[in-house]
């Protein structure tokens, strides 16, 4: 667990590196380093396959709409992820569903931090949580059965998309 | 939680938990019982001492005893009354160790049975225990209870520490001694823990084997009977459902404020629906649809354990961060709002409300625990599911009625709402 948490502080910058270069340090990295443990939102494209992994997914889908993919992860238990990439290849929002909350460390990526001190700071209730940031906006939501969240970033929404209306 | 001005600050003061009178009734007698008191007010000792007062929570007194025993009792106050989930959790914190509740066994391999509770903030961690538990004078024997922060549950494994927000085992994290689940399910988890476990996250219940100073912890199945359960559904009598009757707090605030929780659906002259129209409710994740705005909300809640008006609206400013209504929306002036909720049964009731300035409400009443016209935002809510939070507020001044799954009332079977 430590070394997962050391993968979170410097989860950023290899996560830019791969968006940036390509397949082959993309190739290179996974050699030199183990695969960032935590992808999420802000990673690039190929980073969903260790989410994929990291969140026990069976079924993977993609599916292009204008402007953006949706890569939907679902488990055996029926928790469904979604993350949506831009055009440039990055998960600009991401979503979940389900009877369990799935690993926010995965989900989130770099931006757990985030979730867990927005949840640190005074706020009231237990069943919603909400943080609108310029650079991020997040809300978590348990239900009285399962859990609905969700997260994106705003400098990164492809242009022309509305985040209202993301399917 | 709101954190206390520093001028209203009580000095540190010592925890005193109130001894138990034996308050245990054997019998069943119905009619004569009374309802449950529910309150709003600042919350519990720990939490005051913290320098925080909570703002609308709705709390009441329970009794937790040892099984068969009307002498080790201990009252447990500032429970919070929350229609969002389901099964009672108390503090370990909280208890004085006058109750010696039994622990609750995996039957495959003896080992006692941990549970993992998420909430949108955070987690906690305990145990899960046999008690019987008298709640304003009904006794449910051998009643499943998470005991929260347990120190005899050790350690969270990763998957319910790990990756789900801080630990929130506290009186002061709680905001409340306890929580005392009578939403619409019976059963925490339900039927699907008792064949599965989930494939990832954190599951609702663990057993964990301790190797040297290492603990290993592995998700199992729980039989119905032993699940944390919803204690309003194991009454002897009045066990379909439940009616919280708040009144109408003065806007835009009051110190506290007092109102019943009453057993049973039209199951006494007392319990009587009335003229609300009962919603079904989605019976996979107990929500309902609410049209606002033009929108739709597919995935709302109607839920005493929320403490405020909580949906998307970006025409509303929020209110400015550091504020004392950060987190909650800030408009110029106090704005009448409308909405429809429907349930399943195509069945559909509508709704006034009023969205008032949070940073006004906190200024001008710092000293208020009830805002009956409190709201604040759920941003990024327009993406798939989304969540019409109808809180706290929503349940002053209008009786609420919950059917729990599984129990009827006339024609309509649970879950649903009415209002």
């Amino acid at each position: 667990m430590l070394t997962a948490k050391a993968c979170e502080r410097n989860g950023v910058a290899p996560v830019r590196q791969l968006a940036t270069r390509g397949a082959a340090l993309l190739v290179l990295l996974a050699v030199l380093h183990p695969p960032p443990a935590r992808a999420g939102l802000g990673a690039a494209r190929e980073d969903l396959l260790h989410d994929a992994a990291a969140l026990q997914t069976t079924r993977v889908t993609i599916t292009s709409r204008e402007g953006y993919d949706v890569h939907e992860m679902i488990s055996a238990d029926g928790t469904t992820v979604r993350a949506y990439v831009e055009p440039g290849g990055r998960v600009f929002a991401v979503t979940w569903s389900g009877r369990v909350q799935p690993d926010l460390r995965v989900v989130l990526g770099p931006y757990y931090a985030r979730f867990l001190e927005a949840a640190r700071a005074p706020h009231l209730g237990h069943h919603v949580l909400s943080l609108n940031a310029p650079d991020l906006v997040l809300s978590v939501v348990k239900l009285p059965r399962g859990f609905a969240g969700r997260a994106h970033l705003p400098s990164l929404v492809p242009a022309g998309t509305a985040v209202d209306t993301l399917r | 939680m709101r954190t206390l001005p520093f001028s209203l600050r009580p000095a540190l003061t010592v925890l005193v938990l109130a001894a138990c009178s034996g308050s245990g009734t054997g019998g069943q007698n119905a009619q004569a019982l009374p309802p449950l008191t529910v309150t709003v007010d600042r919350g519990p000792e720990a939490l005051t001492a913290s320098g925080q007062i909570a703002a609308n929570v709705l709390y009441a007194t329970v009794t937790i005893c040892t099984p068969g025993s009307t002498t080790q009792c201990q009252d447990v106050d500032h429970v919070q009354v929350d229609t969002g989930s389901t099964g009672l959790r108390l503090a370990h914190e909280a208890l004085s160790g006058t109750a010696v509740p039994t622990p609750v066994l995996d039957p495959r391999t003896g080992l006692p049975l941990f549970q993992c509770a998420v909430f949108a903030d955070g987690y906690t961690w305990g145990s899960v225990v046999s008690a019987d538990v008298v709640i304003a004078g009904r006794r449910i024997s051998g009643l499943s209870v998470g005991i929260i922060a347990d120190p005899a549950a050790g350690t969270a494994p990763d998957a319910c520490s790990g990756g789900n927000g801080p630990d929130e085992g506290t009186v002061a994290a709680l905001g409340a001694n306890g929580i005392l689940g009578v939403g619409v399910f019976l059963e925490d988890c339900g039927s699907f823990c008792t064949t599965d476990v989930p494939s990832g996250g954190a599951a609702p219940y663990y057993v964990c084997s301790t190797g040297g100073s290492t603990s290993s912890c592995t998700p199992t199945t729980v039989a119905l009977a032993s699940q944390i359960a919803n204690p309003l559904g194991l009454l002897a009598s009045d066990n379909n459902g439940l009616q919280l009757r708040l009144p109408a707090p003065s806007a835009p605030g009051a110190p506290t404020v007092s109102g019943t929780l009453l057993f049973g659906l039209g199951t006494s002259d007392a319990n009587q629906l009335g003229p609300a129209t009962l919603l079904v409710l989605n019976p996979g994740d107990g929500t309902l649809t609410t049209t606002y705005g033009g929108k739709s909300f597919n995935q709302s809640v109607i839920d005493s354990g929320s403490s405020a008006y909580f949906f998307p609206d970006p025409s509303i400013p929020a209110c400015p961060q550091g504020d004392p209504g950060d987190g909650f929306y800030c408009p110029t002036s106090a704005i009448p709002a409308s909405a429809t909720l429907a349930g399943g049964n195509g069945t559909q009731s509508s709704v006034s409300f009023t969205i008032a300035n949070a940073d006004a409400l906190f200024r001008e009443g710092s000293s208020d625990t009830t805002f009956p016209d409190l709201a604040g935002p759920l941003p990024g809510s327009g993406l798939t599911a989304q969540t019409f939070d109808w809180g706290l507020p929503f349940h002053f001044g209008r009786p609420v009625s919950v059917l729990f799954e599984r129990r009827s009332l006339g024609t309509t079977t649970g879950p649903a709402m009415g209002f």
